[in-house]
Parts: C-alpha cells; sequence; structure tokens
C-alpha cells in the first residue's frame, strides 16, 4: 500500500512537472513574471500613462505584466537599474521621453537612445494655461506680460516637457527671460493657476483638459497645427495661429514610451510590438486618449529610435543652455536642434 | 434652506449606493479587500499605496462599483493594520502608524495589548467615518481651505512639524528630540533635489542620487534596532499576562472622544492638502494632543489617548485626501493617487465635470468607504486577540522571524539590494541613539518633512522673486507663523524647565547625606 501511495506520489509530481514545462514553452516569458520598472512614481503622470497600456498588452500576451515604481533622479535610477540587469527581456523601463535628454548631461544615467528598444503609445500637446477669471485671456496678453516681466509661469518641473517647449517659445516670441515656479506635477500646475498662486502656466494638456471644459481654468494656445475643439463652445488656438514662426519648432511634445533593452530577445520584443499595436486600437484605449486629449502616435521600431533621438537633441541642449546640466552634449556628440539629421544619428547603431 | 435641500439630497444618494451596495458580490469584495489591506498594513515595509499599485491591475478587470469598493477597502485597511506591528513589536507597518509606536509599544509591554489593538481600531474606524461625513458635506469648505495652501503655506506646515520635534521626547531632554528631528531633517537632504536635480551629499554613489527612501530608514530605525536591544539583553523581556479584553469599556472611551473629534479634524485637513499624508496627519495629531490634554504628560508612556490621537487622525486622512480627488483630481495622499490611477482605467474622470460625467460616483465612493470602514472594524476586532498572541511568543523567537520580513519590506518599495543595506544603516544608528537615550520619532518625522520644507520654501521664493516679504503678507501664512513662534516658544520654555528641573534633582541628590 506505501509502495502504491509512493508511485502514485511521484507519478502526480511528474505529471504536474511536465505539464508546467509544457504550459511554460508556451509562454513568452517561460522563467517568470516580467516587470516594467516606471521611473516616476504611483499615480503620476507617467505612471497612469503606462498602466491602461500594459493592462491590456497583459491581456493580449496572455501574461501577468507586473508595474513596479522606482522613482529617482528624473527616472535615471530606474534606467540604470534595468541596463544593470540581464537582457533576457525580464525587465522593461517606462518613463518621459523628454527624461532622456537630461541622463548624460545631467550625468545621472549613461543611456541614450541607442541602449533602448521603445514603444510610444500616445503623445501629449502642451497648452498655455491662465485663469478664467482673469485678465490674461489670449496668448498675446500672455507673452506681453511675460516680456514686462510682470507674471509668474507654472511648470511642473526644469527640463521636462512644457518647460522645453515654454522655452522654445519664448525664444520665438523675443521673451528674455520667465520667473517660472515650479510644482509637483502638471496637474498641481493647473490648479495653482485655478487658486491665483500662479498667473500663468504650461503644461501638457491632457492633465488639465478637464478644467478647461468646466471653464475653470482657460487654454490660451495648444502646441498643435490645428485648433482643439474641447467642448462645443471652446475651442482652442493652436500656437502656429497666434505666434508666428511657432511653426519651425520641433516636435518636442512628450510621450511615455515602454522600453527595454535592445540587446533583449528578437522574439520578446516582436511579441511586444503586436501586443502594443493591437491594444492601441482598443476601445478602452481610444476612450482613454479621447478624455485626456491625448494623441495617439503607435511610434515603435526605427520611427521610435527617430524621436527619441531628436527629443534628447532637444531636451539636452535647452538643459544645458538654462544651466542645469553638469556637461554639454557636444561632449556625448549629441548636436543642436539645427544641426540635426536622421542619416547621420543613425550611423550611432552601428558603432 | 437650499443648503439643507442640498444636504438631504446628498444624504439620500448615499444611502441609495448603500443599499445598491448589499449584494454578496459587493460585500465579498469589501471584505476581502480590507482583510487583505489588514495583513498588507500590518507587515512592516509594504504600505497602502504599495498594495494598491500592485491591485489597480487585478481591479481593471472588475465592474466599476466592485473596483471602487475593492479598493477603497483595502485602503482603509492598510491603514488601519499598521497599528498591530505598532503595538505588538514596536515597528511600524506603515509609516502612519509610527506615531503609534510611542504610545501603543508601552502599553503591550504592560499588558494591555489587546485593549490597545482594540482602541486603536475603534478609533481607525471613528477616523474614517468622521471623514466620510466631512467628504459628504463639508467638501467644498475644505476644499477651500486647501486651495489657500500655497508653496510658503506648505512649507509653514512643514516647519511645524519640525518644530514638535521636541515635545516627542516622552518626557526625557527636548533638546534631544531637536537634535534627532534635525539628523532626519538632513538625512533627507541627500539626494538630488526636487527642483533643480543638483545632486546633494551623493558623494558620487548613483543609488544616493535617488535620496535616502522613507521605508527602509523607517524600519531600520524601528525595526532593527529594537532587535540589536533585544539581541543584547540577558533575559529578553516577555510580554506577560492575559490577552483579556480586547473592546474598551464605554466609560474609559467616552474621556477621549473629545481627543477623537480634535484628531479627526486635523486629519481631515491635513488629507486635504495635496502633499501631506497620513504620517504627517498622525504626528501633527498626536503632538497636538499631547498639548492639549490634561494627561499630556502621560503620552509616550502607555496613553491610550496617545493612540486615539494617531490612529483617528491618519484613517481621517482617507476621507480628506478623497476631497481634493474628487473636486480637482490632485490626490490629497500617495494611497489615493493609486486610486485615481484606478478610477481613470475605468474612465471615470475625477475632477469639475465629475458631477456633469459621473454624478453617482461621489456618493458611491462614500457608501464604500462606509462599508470598508464597517469591515476594518469587524477583522480588527476579531483578529485582535489572535495578533495579541503573537505578544506571547518570546522576543528572541518572534524577532528572527520578522526580520526577514522587514528585509522583504525594505527591498519592495524600491526592489534594489541597496535599501536594504540602508535599512541596516539606520537600525545601527537607531541602536546608538537608544543607547544614548535619544528618542526615534523625530527622527522619521525629520525624514518625512525634510523634503517637503525644503522645495516648499524655495519654491515660494520662486514665486516671490526671491523677497521674504510679500510671502509675510498671506493670511493663513499669518496663522501657522504665529502656531511656529508659540511652538519655538513652548520649545524653548519646556527645555530650560527640563533643565532647571534636572539641575535641581542633582542639587538634592548632593545634598543627600551619605550613608556611610
Amino acid at each position: 500500500m506505501k509502495k502504491l501511495v509512493s508511485i502514485t506520489a511521484i507519478a502526480l509530481v511528474l505529471a504536474l512537472a511536465l505539464g508546467g514545462a509544457a504550459f511554460a514553452a508556451d509562454k513568452i516569458w517561460a522563467k517568470g513574471t516580467p516587470t516594467v520598472i516606471v521611473g516616476f512614481g504611483a499615480g503620476g503622470g507617467t505612471d497612469t500613462s503606462v498602466r491602461p497600456m500594459i493592462v491590456l498588452m497583459s491581456k493580449y500576451l496572455g501574461e501577468t505584466i507586473n508595474v513596479a515604481n522606482m522613482p529617482g533622479a528624473a527616472s535615471a535610477v530606474a534606467a540604470e537599474h534595468v541596463l544593470g540587469l540581464p537582457a533576457d527581456g525580464y525587465t522593461m523601463f517606462a518613463t518621459g521621453s523628454g527624461c532622456f535628454g537630461g541622463f548624460k548631461v545631467k550625468e545621472t544615467s549613461n543611456s541614450g537612445w541607442v541602449e533602448w528598444t521603445s514603444w510610444h503609445p500616445f503623445q501629449g500637446p502642451a497648452a498655455i494655461l491662465t485663469s478664467a477669471k482673469g485678465d490674461l485671456k489670449t496668448f498675446g496678453d500672455v507673452a506681453k506680460a511675460l516680456k514686462e516681466g510682470k507674471i509668474n509661469m507654472g511648470v511642473s518641473g526644469f527640463g521636462n516637457g512644457p518647460h522645453v517647449i515654454m522655452q522654445a517659445i519664448a525664444e520665438v516670441a523675443g521673451i528674455d527671460k520667465i520667473n517660472y515656479v515650479t510644482f509637483d506635477g502638471d496637474r498641481s500646475v493647473a490648479t495653482a493657476v485655478l487658486a491665483g498662486e500662479v498667473e500663468a502656466g504650461i503644461v501638457t494638456f491632457s492633465s488639465a483638459i478637464d478644467m478647461a471644459q468646466a471653464g475653470t481654468i482657460r487654454a490660451v494656445a495648444v502646441m498643435m497645427k490645428e485648433p482643439m475643439k474641447i467642448t462645443d463652445t471652446i475651442t482652442i488656438d493652436p500656437i502656429v495661429k497666434v505666434l508666428p514662426g511657432s511653426d519651425k519648432i520641433p516636435d518636442l511634445g512628450e510621450t511615455w514610451p515602454i522600453c527595454i533593452r535592445r540587446d533583449a530577445p528578437k522574439e520578446i520584443k516582436d511579441k511586444i510590438t503586436e501586443a502594443f499595436h493591437w491594444a492601441l486600437k482598443q476601445p478602452e484605449i481610444l476612450d482613454y486618449t479621447k478624455k485626456k486629449g491625448l494623441n495617439i502616435v503607435g511610434l515603435t521600431g526605427e520611427d521610435a529610435d527617430r524621436f527619441i533621438s531628436l527629443q534628447i537633441s532637444g531636451y539636452s541642449w535647452v538643459l544645458y543652455n538654462a544651466k542645469m546640466a553638469e556637461k554639454s552634449p557636444a561632449d556625448f556628440g549629441i548636436p543642436k536642434l539645427a544641426d540635426w539629421k536622421w542619416e547621420t544619428e543613425k550611423k550611432k547603431l552601428t558603432k | 434652506m437650499d443648503i439643507l435641500h442640498l444636504l438631504a439630497d446628498e444624504t439620500i444618494q448615499v444611502g441609495y449606493a448603500l443599499l445598491g451596495a448589499l449584494t454578496p458580490k459587493i460585500l465579498a469584495l469589501i471584505f476581502g479587500g480590507c482583510l487583505l489591506g489588514l495583513v498588507v498594513g500590518a507587515i512592516p515595509g509594504l504600505t497602502a499605496t504599495m498594495a494598491l499599485a500592485l491591485l489597480i491591475n487585478l481591479s481593471y478587470g472588475m465592474e466599476l462599483d466592485g473596483a471602487v469598493a475593492f479598493l477603497l477597502a483595502v485602503y482603509v485597511g492598510a491603514v488601519s493594520g499598521g497599528l498591530n506591528a505598532a503595538i505588538m513589536i514596536n515597528i511600524p507597518g506603515t509609516p502612519s502608524a509610527a506615531a503609534t509606536c510611542l504610545d501603543g509599544f508601552p502599553l503591550a509591554k504592560q499588558g494591555k495589548g489587546g485593549l490597545a489593538i482594540g482602541t486603536g481600531i475603534i478609533a481607525s474606524f471613528v477616523g474614517t467615518m468622521f471623514s466620510i461625513l466631512v467628504m459628504i458635506f463639508l467638501s467644498p469648505l475644505v476644499y477651500m481651505i486647501a486651495l489657500k495652501f500655497g508653496h510658503w503655506e506648505m512649507f509653514l506646515l512643514a516647519l511645524f512639524g519640525i518644530m514638535i520635534c521636541g515635545s516627542l521626547s516622552a518626557g526625557k531632554d527636548p533638546l534631544k528630540g531637536w537634535i534627532v528631528g534635525f539628523l532626519g531633517f538632513a538625512t533627507a537632504m541627500v539626494g538630488m533635489e526636487q527642483i533643480f536635480a543638483y545632486p546633494r551629499l551623493t558623494f558620487g554613489f548613483l543609488q544616493l542620487k535617488g535620496g535616502i527612501p522613507l521605508i527602509p530608514a523607517l524600519i531600520g530605525v524601528f525595526g532593527i534596532s529594537e532587535f540589536l536591544a533585544v539581541l543584547q539583553e540577558e533575559v529578553a523581556y516577555k510580554i506577560e499576562g492575559r490577552v483579556g479584553k480586547v473592546i474598551p469599556p464605554l466609560r474609559e472611551f467616552i474621556p477621549l472622544i473629545p481627543s477623537a473629534i480634535r484628531s479627526g479634524i486635523i486629519g481631515v485637513i491635513i488629507g486635504a492638502i495635496p502633499g501631506a499624508g497620513e504620517d504627517i496627519g498622525s504626528w501633527l495629531s498626536y503632538d497636538i494632543g499631547k498639548r492639549r490634554s490634561k494627561k499630556g504628560h502621560l503620552f509616550g508612556t502607555g496613553s491610550y489617548e496617545g493612540v486615539v490621537c494617531s490612529e483617528v487622525a491618519n484613517n481621517a486622512v482617507i476621507g480628506g485626501a478623497m476631497i481634493p480627488l474628487l473636486t480637482l483630481a490632485v490626490p490629497g495622499s500617495p494611497p489615493s493617487a493609486m486610486f485615481l490611477a484606478a478610477v481613470w482605467l475605468h474612465g471615470v474622470r475625477p475632477g469639475p465635470m465629475l458631477n456633469f460625467e459621473n454624478p453617482g460616483f461621489l456618493p458611491l465612493v462614500a457608501a464604500m468607504l462606509i462599508l470598508g470602514s464597517v469591515a476594518m472594524l469587524f477583522w480588527g476586532l476579531s483578529l485582535a486577540k489572535p495578533m495579541v498572541a503573537i505578544l506571547k511568543i518570546k522576543r528572541e523567537i518572534l524577532l528572527p522571524i520578522v526580520i526577514p520580513l522587514t528585509v522583504i519590506g525594505a527591498y519592495a518599495g524600491g526592489v534594489r539590494i541597496f535599501d536594504v543595506y540602508l535599512m541596516l544603516g539606520f537600525g545601527v544608528l537607531g541602536y546608538i541613539l537608544r543607547q544614548m537615550d535619544y528618542p526615534l520619532a523625530p527622527l522619521v518625522l525629520g525624514i518625512i518633512l525634510g523634503p517637503l520644507a525644503d522645495t516648499s520654501f524655495r519654491r515660494a521664493l520662486q514665486q516671490s522673486r526671491g523677497a521674504i516679504l510679500p510671502l509675510l503678507e498671506r493670511p493663513i501664512g499669518i496663522i501657522l507663523m504665529l502656531c511656529v513662534a508659540w511652538l519655538i516658544w513652548t520649545g524653548i520654555r519646556g527645555t530650560q524647565r527640563y533643565y532647571a528641573e534636572q539641575a535641581a534633582r542633582e542639587a538634592a541628590e548632593d545634598d543627600l547625606p551619605d550613608p556611610q
């Protein structure tokens, strides 16, 4: 009897092990659960942009993808952590695309665009906000007050998307110096504009579109080529209409890419690309982006590389010119925006 | 009359939402979620924010009401669960329960662990319910107050918090409290500062650029130092006594009601101010309770009132934090930020459009919070006796079991081994401070408030373009400055009194006749 029990037990264990192995063989990540490390805190702008995509991609792939947060040094701590792990495709990294521009010049991470394969689901255009009750009713009013040095401008941080875009706008509009006040996030900037703490602010519009729809704040310009209709009665002017010459400002609007080490297994990257494109077509994402005023861009492969390379060029030079970087971008071979050419940049991949 | 109609309408809507939630599925989610939250909260290092971050994906597959029920129950459970470890092993399960250690653990040592946990759980229930009522009926008023808190006011609030360090020294030298508080403050300065991302005190270490995270420091200071202290004792203390009653008698609870109401108000307001959170709420409430109470001198030696002050306030932050979240989509505390992310995934957009787009959402949140609190009360009281049984295990057996859990807790937040080393380092620091009779609580308070004070002060100066005078004209700022001035004055007086008493004691000892 004892023998029979032992044989049954061994058979059961073997069956389970074989069954488990067969099951694991079907999995993309057979050895464990993959994790996406978000370089900012839980509940923040990057975190909330990444999670809806991960949920749907998990669903498509039929495997759980964990999301963990590792904030610190504008996501450089997370980037270094992921780069320090084996390139087995089990750990991914998510951040704001503008952050790559700060890594090398601020000496927080050695990585640029070459080290990563990235997937960019959507892009958030920036908008300039004022109080609905205030006197600054148009972009012209804001530009004039800024030129006279009369008002403060809220941003969520130096060197991030909206700040870099504002610097580019200031250059075109002939605004010499802006007194910035920083806040913890774009939503806090919008709230500060509402509360009258600052007269104007620039934010990624997705974080404040509902306040503009409700009429509690006013958006005087949005960084787009076309007008943006947010309700039946409110349409926001594109920057190209209100600021002559602004059409030359390159595409510096931030995206929130999911990244993996470039040397990760190709089959894992291919599966992620498949799931990524599927997720972008789902009604949940279409609804999410519509409500948040985000543009679906779906950048992958070479388009994604090209986009980050351009952003690094734009962001790193703005940081350097604002004396916020330890090193010059030139030390790392990062060209100025005027000199940026994808054909030249692309060669970095083969080096 | 319009206001009365509005209030009546709100009450009816919450009532409907409550009735609608009484289905087996929702109740199972609430009771299950709350139990999960209590367990997470009880394990040092695992916090409400972490639990919600992990469970968001799970809630995505649920209906909206189920997801709200589940996540809020986890939130209430996790904030409340922290008190168990604080009382039982002197290691706060979550940072928000750190103030509970000060009286909870001494009570447990006196064999009153069951009553301490019972009091804490009831206080947590009262705090959550109080904050829900404020959220339903006084939301616009609290929202207006919270909106007045600019950078300057946030700085003063943080300064107010730092100034209470002296009184957290539990009858010992207040100066030692200040010293440790500023040590914590200095610790918080390590890493890339939050405005220009300039590295401070990092000595070229990349890991330090991310700063010193609170949780490993908290577990080290309270947990590892406790472990080291027990190792040193020849016969480690064992907590004796019967488990006894868990629910405190009504006559003992009635005198605590004024403290509970005061702590509830503090918790709600702190919760409604974005950037503050459960931990700041409980510390401020504890300190104000100590100053206002007739039995303030007993705080820190095993006072039920101390437990009430801390636990009512940290739970009252929950409803408070929901106010800016629902009205502005600005979360008042880190776990509520996770909740916001979760409801976004369900297509609900809190903020000024909420009443137009999802008119039933606020009553739904209120109803689920009420049921979550009831579940927390049920589980908390039912589990109190088994929890206290843990106290009966010998410390030299219990603590080696707890230490691996603390390592997991320290590691889980940032997923890096460096945090475990930090925890051990802070453990040694905590041990040295204990040996030299310095209080530990101000160290943690300094780490919590340091970045807030530093960033808010410099941002306020950005706003005023470097001038101090315009900042001094802000009305709420004036009130806060007066409070800070009062704290400094009482702090100096307290220190003088302590040294005068000490000198008198020494003189009396000198005057004693020589026994030989």
